[in-house]
């Protein structure tokens, strides 16, 4: 029997060139299920790219990915999603001229597999039930018909999780959740993550330090496209090698 | 705790406060009035020419899927109203097949050369999508322009007045104002299924791929699939009503596959207010009655339709439908609020 442990994600070999330049090389990682895994490391460490590798939206060059216990290096991002695997991105993009209910509800009704989005009005009710739910939860109810264009750049923040998650993913991948947010957004943010990742695996890239280790329940450091370190929190943060390449210190 | 902040849960096919529905009942009432006076004093002429009007509404309709609800623009719309009058004209003259067989025969050849054609369209995005399906409604109409079977540049005529057999009654087409209500119930009940398949979890994805198309994929669906599916319906649309085409008018010319015979339905389209499915009804209507009129007076009269399209984009940006629902909705709100 399979253990029923085995990780969420694993990484194997991950190589990425762009032209001459490397940008991910031989890097071997997990995410464990139900734990909250970070990338950090200094700009140019390849972080993005391993994001955008993982998550099927750049092809990679060579390694394997595996997601749930399959493999699913090639797959099209359309069917990764479909396989539990959601993203946000660095740069919000959602849909700027739907409002924020049909945002979500777009989301939501990913799990509509059988209707196709033809038929059975039963599963539009749910997607809808299910973008009513996220609202609430991301207290965004208030702004329900408003465009997402026209949010503010938190509120933006904030959608860009919510629409990920309504598709109700086994893995979560945050691309730099608190980008450009208030010191105030930032720790609600926090809040927010770790209220989603009690049900669900998250990984994210984050630049803020002190919420990397405040949350995180294993971080993996990235250095010049190569895996420097990974390990709990406490002992990335003691580690010499770590300290001298991400905080620049001898 | 939760109030309930939006009220379109589930679509409906009629339903109130919807300012383009309310359009449509609108344009329903006027058309039996027009039907009314028209048959009283015995007019023919204007029944044709709405006829007329009517079957280019749908040529607008389809490039209203694209264009305003996936942001394709099509240069090349007239393919497949050429195609679908084309066929019809063959089957209704060469084969006798009557009124059902000529609309199923139309769809039914449609569906594999739009599959094509938006397979090699859908590859590129932007501009360039523009230009595909420019050159390839080009082909077509320089292909039919030079086969002699198809009667090259002198189109093909002679096809006889059709009899619709509705089972319980027959329509027969020759008879103008019955001409009329048949292409009112078809125009309508097309805009009125159109409108709730974009209502649909199909229709907000086309929405989806209009607003982010990169993004789709993210959500766990692959755009180009939905692409396609626009660019059939929309071409079989574009075919459905072009198969009438012969019915009204007893033959069909090559100009039917003419650039200007797809610019016209972006013109209306625009005209009538992208995106709103009415609108472009709305705006062949108008488009093919100004043609009409500044057409019998000059020969110019590109020149005045291109004048009046530009006032229109200037002061009614969003169209004869947006401008109307703006107000609608702002009077619903009134009312609303009082």
């Amino acid at each position: 029997m399979r253990d029923p442990f085995y990780p969420i994600l694993s990484v194997a070999g991950l190589t990425k060139n762009f032209g001459g330049l490397v940008a991910v090389q031989d890097v071997n990682f997990k995410a464990q299920r139900s734990k909250i895994t970070s990338i950090i490391g200094p700009n140019g460490a390849g972080k993005s790219t391993l994001f955008n590798l993982v998550s099927g939206t750049l092809p990679l060059d060579a390694g394997m990915v595996t997601f749930n216990g399959s493999n699913v290096t090639g797959w099209p991002v359309h069917t990764l999603n479909r396989a539990g695997l959601a993203r946000s991105f660095q740069i919000t993009t959602l849909f700027p001229d739907l409002d924020v209910f049909e945002n979500l509800r777009l989301g939501a009704q990913t799990q509509d597999l059988s209707a196709k989005g033809f038929l059975p009005l039963r599963h539009k009710k749910q997607a809808t039930i299910k973008a009513e739910k996220l609202m609430e939860r991301f207290d965004l109810q208030d702004k329900a018909h408003i465009l997402a264009g026209t949010l503010s750049h938190g509120e933006q923040r904030k959608l860009e999780i919510a629409v990920a998650l309504a598709s109700e993913p086994k893995l979560l991948l945050l691309d730099e959740p608190t980008q450009g947010m208030s010191h105030g957004d930032t720790l609600e943010a926090e809040e927010l993550i770790k209220d989603v990742s009690s049900g669900i695996s998250v990984m994210l890239i984050e630049h803020d330090i002190d919420m990397v280790m405040g949350i995180s329940d294993w971080i993996v450091v990235m250095h010049q496209g190569r895996k420097l370190f990974e390990g709990k929190p406490e002992i990335v943060r003691d580690n010499p090698d770590v300290r001298k390449a991400y905080l620049g210190e001898n | 705790m939760t109030q309930k902040t939006h009220t379109i849960a589930v679509p409906r096919i009629v339903s109130k406060n919807n300012a383009g529905h309310f359009m449509a009942v609108v344009l329903a009432v006027a058309a039996l009035v027009f039907y009314l006076i028209g048959v009283v004093i015995g007019e023919v002429f204007y029944f044709r020419l709405a006829c007329e009007a009517l079957i280019f509404s749908g040529l607008a309709m389809s490039v209203d899927i694209l264009l305003g609800y996936t942001g394709l623009l099509s240069l090349g719309q007239a393919l497949f109203f050429g195609l679908g009058a084309y066929t019809s004209t063959l089957l209704l003259r060469d084969w006798q097949t009557g009124f059902w067989l000529a609309l199923i025969g139309s769809l039914l050849i449609t569906a594999p050369i739009s599959l094509l054609c938006g397979l090699i369209a859908i590859r590129a995005r932007g501009v360039y999508f523009v230009l595909i399906t420019f050159g390839l409604a080009q082909v077509a109409a320089k292909s039919v322009y030079n086969v002699r079977e198809l009667g090259a540049s002198d189109g093909l005529t002679g096809v006889s007045v059709v009899t619709a057999d509705f089972l319980l009654f027959k329509v027969n087409l020759g008879h103008a104002p019955s001409l009329f209500l048949l292409m009112m119930v078809l125009t309508l009940s097309t805009y009125f299924i159109l409108d709730y398949l974009m209502h649909l979890p199909f229709g907000r994805l086309l929405h989806a791929v209009r607003s982010n198309e990169s993004r789709v994929p993210f959500l766990g669906f692959n755009p180009q699939v939905y692409k396609i599916i626009a660019y059939i319906l929309a071409a079989e649309i574009a075919a459905l009503f072009g198969a009438f085409y012969p019915m009204l008018r007893g033959f069909v010319s090559p100009e039917l596959l003419f650039f200007d015979t797809s610019t016209n339905a972006v013109i209306a389209c625009i005209i009538g207010g992208v995106g709103t499915l009415i609108g472009p009804i709305f705006g062949s209507l108008v488009f093919t009655t100004v043609k009409s009129i500044v057409g019998s007076y000059t020969e110019y009269h590109v020149l005045v339709i291109g004048t009046l399209f530009m006032l229109a984009v200037v002061f009614f940006p969003k169209g004869i439908a947006g401008y109307f629902k703006s107000r609608y909705d702002l009077l619903h709100r009134k009312r609303e609020n009082s």
